[in-house]
């Protein structure tokens, strides 16, 4: 066998693998979380009454889920400054900044259809069931729905976050190195496909183990109880719900 | 600069075959042995022979190729036909191909890919425009075709008067990620910051389209490419675009092909010198915009 622990061990340590998980996380977190803010609007959009609501969410979510991601990142790097000149010497549109816009914009069209799918799993009795009692209409999303939607959405968004993990190494295309261009790099000037890979893999299988850390803490938060907690969507989010 | 040093290991490599047998390197490691073996049977026998074709094929009677397609005018397709591969690389191999009496079969393989297919076995040779250095002589044998150098460009006029690599200063380029450039340029932005100056602001692109994108839509003040790319891409937009400097130091392209196959090299280096000589190659660099000195150093 032709494996150098050596060089895997120094790999794993090294300020490039550091660096590069960083920014895999960073983007992945900005981006999703994003995402999801978009998921929720596109979502109660495409639920609301007005035709215009309506056909602007589904468009969205068509266009958006249609065009690849790679296209959308090169789009709004490589395209966009082309239509908008102000923006290529703009300090602030860097790579990042490009990644984070494009990641999120293409990964809220996939949210919008699982919050979509959260509602239709709420049944019309309960909004039914607040409105009689009185409860205005954005009371009753904040304190009946929301509450069981993000309890019923949060593994697939937790899946959303481990894909979109990966998509970021798009982002290579548009200058931004994270972990997988950095093992890229090293091992095109070493060849070492071996140890370089292994190190990139314990790297993921970390930052995932992480992640699902805290999937199962949300998921903690929210899990049904009839005790009449008051943890309401902030309150579930940040812990500082009334117990 | 770390890149000096290393073509300086290669020449003394080159210049003495011993130096390099002695530091442990198989002798097949060196491309000018793959030159030099392939005189001596064509001095044994003068008379203008066919070559022979290599025996160590993978598939008998087929010299298959890896091949990245998309480095024009070195290897591109055909825009008139979008699976016909073409470019001075292309057919200079559909040339050599003949010359030795073989089939021809060309793989379309990443970048990334190219060294490890060859390691794999799934090719006789790699002939895509890949300079020749230590990193890939340590895994690979390579026989030289064509010389080459790095340009650095700007838009017409340079605006921002960039005459040397000190005046990239502070500037924003453009390269092609995980190349000889990338090591140049960050040797250039050390260099930078030794001197007190700011260091060189250097956005790594995979693909070379999306790295000469950024001077189109003006992002960077330059960008840092090979000759031939640059002269290929200033062909195709006159008048836009000019060379700031010639970056000092000469590089050579080669033809790799598996450690210690020397029938491979032997056949690839004869093949090449016939066809230097009946000026096939020199035709097809001026086909490509490219300057046939630059096949002086197939020898």
């Amino acid at each position: 066998m032709n494996f150098d622990p050596q060089v895997f061990v120094d790999a794993l340590t090294s300020e490039g693998y550091r660096n590069g998980a960083l920014v895999a996380i960073g983007l992945t977190a900005v981006s999703q979380l994003t995402a999801v803010g978009i998921g929720l609007v596109l979502a109660v959009m495409r639920e609301s009454s007005l035709a215009v609501l309506r056909a602007a969410s589904w468009t969205y979510v068509w266009v958006f889920r249609a065009i690849p991601t790679l296209v959308q990142l090169l789009f709004f790097w490589n395209a966009l400054p082309q239509l908008i000149p102000g923006l290529v010497r703009a300090e602030w549109y860097n790579a990042f900044v490009a990644a984070w816009i494009a990641l999120s914009i293409n990964e809220g069209a996939y949210m919008a259809e699982i919050v979509r799918g959260g509602l239709l799993s709420i049944d019309e009795g309960q909004r039914l069931a607040a409105r009689a009692l009185g409860m205005k209409p954005a009371s009753v999303y904040r304190r009946v729905i929301l509450p069981q939607l993000i309890r019923v959405i949060i593994p697939p968004t937790a899946n959303e976050f481990i894909t979109m993990l990966k998509i970021t190494s798009l982002a290579a295309a548009i200058s931004l190195g994270e972990l997988l261009t950095y093992t890229q790099q090293s091992i095109s000037t070493t060849f070492k496909f071996a140890e370089y890979y292994a190190a990139a893999a314990v790297w993921y299988l970390v930052i995932v183990s992480i992640f699902m850390a805290v999937q199962s803490q949300l998921e903690r938060r929210f899990r049904w109880t009839s005790q009449g907690r008051r943890a309401g969507l902030i309150g579930g989010l940040t812990g500082l719900g009334g117990r | 600069m770390r890149t000096t040093i290393k073509l300086f290991a290669l020449t003394a490599c080159l210049a003495m075959i011993a130096a390099c047998a002695s530091t442990g390197a198989p002798a097949t490691a060196s491309p000018s042995i793959a030159a030099s073996s392939a005189t001596t049977p064509a001095s044994a026998a003068p008379t203008a022979s066919p070559i022979a074709a290599p025996t160590s094929l993978l598939k008998p009677g087929e010299l298959s190729n890896c091949v990245d397609i998309e480095y024009s005018p070195m290897e591109f397709f055909a825009p008139a036909d979008p699976t016909k591969p073409v470019g001075f690389d292309v057919e200079s191999y559909q040339a050599v191909v003949k010359k030795l009496g073989l089939t021809e079969k060309i793989v379309n393989t990443a970048f990334d890919g190219l060294i490890p297919a060859l390691q794999a076995g799934r090719c006789d040779i790699v002939w895509t425009a890949l300079y020749i250095n230590d990193t890939r002589l340590k895994v690979a044998d390579a026989v030289p075709y064509f010389k080459s150098s790095h340009q650095v460009m700007v838009p017409a006029g340079n605006p921002k008067a960039i005459q040397s690599a000190l005046d990239l200063c502070g500037k924003t380029i453009s390269i092609q990620s995980g190349g000889l450039v990338q090591e140049a340029s960050k040797a250039a932005s050390d260099a930078c910051v030794a001197a007190g100056k700011a260091a060189i602001k250097v956005q790594g692109y995979p693909k070379v389209p999306d790295e000469l994108q950024q001077i189109v839509i003006g992002r960077v003040d330059a960008v840092w490419e090979t000759d031939t790319a640059v002269a290929d891409f200033r062909l195709k937009n006159p008048g836009k675009y000019d060379i700031a400097f010639t970056v000092p130091g000469d590089f050579k392209y080669g033809i790799y092909f598996g450690k210690g196959k020397a029938d491979v090299g032997t056949a690839l280096t004869a093949a090449l010198k016939a066809l230097k000589d009946d000026g096939t190659l020199a035709g097809l660099a001026t086909k490509y915009n490219l300057d046939p000195a630059n096949l002086d150093v197939i020898q």
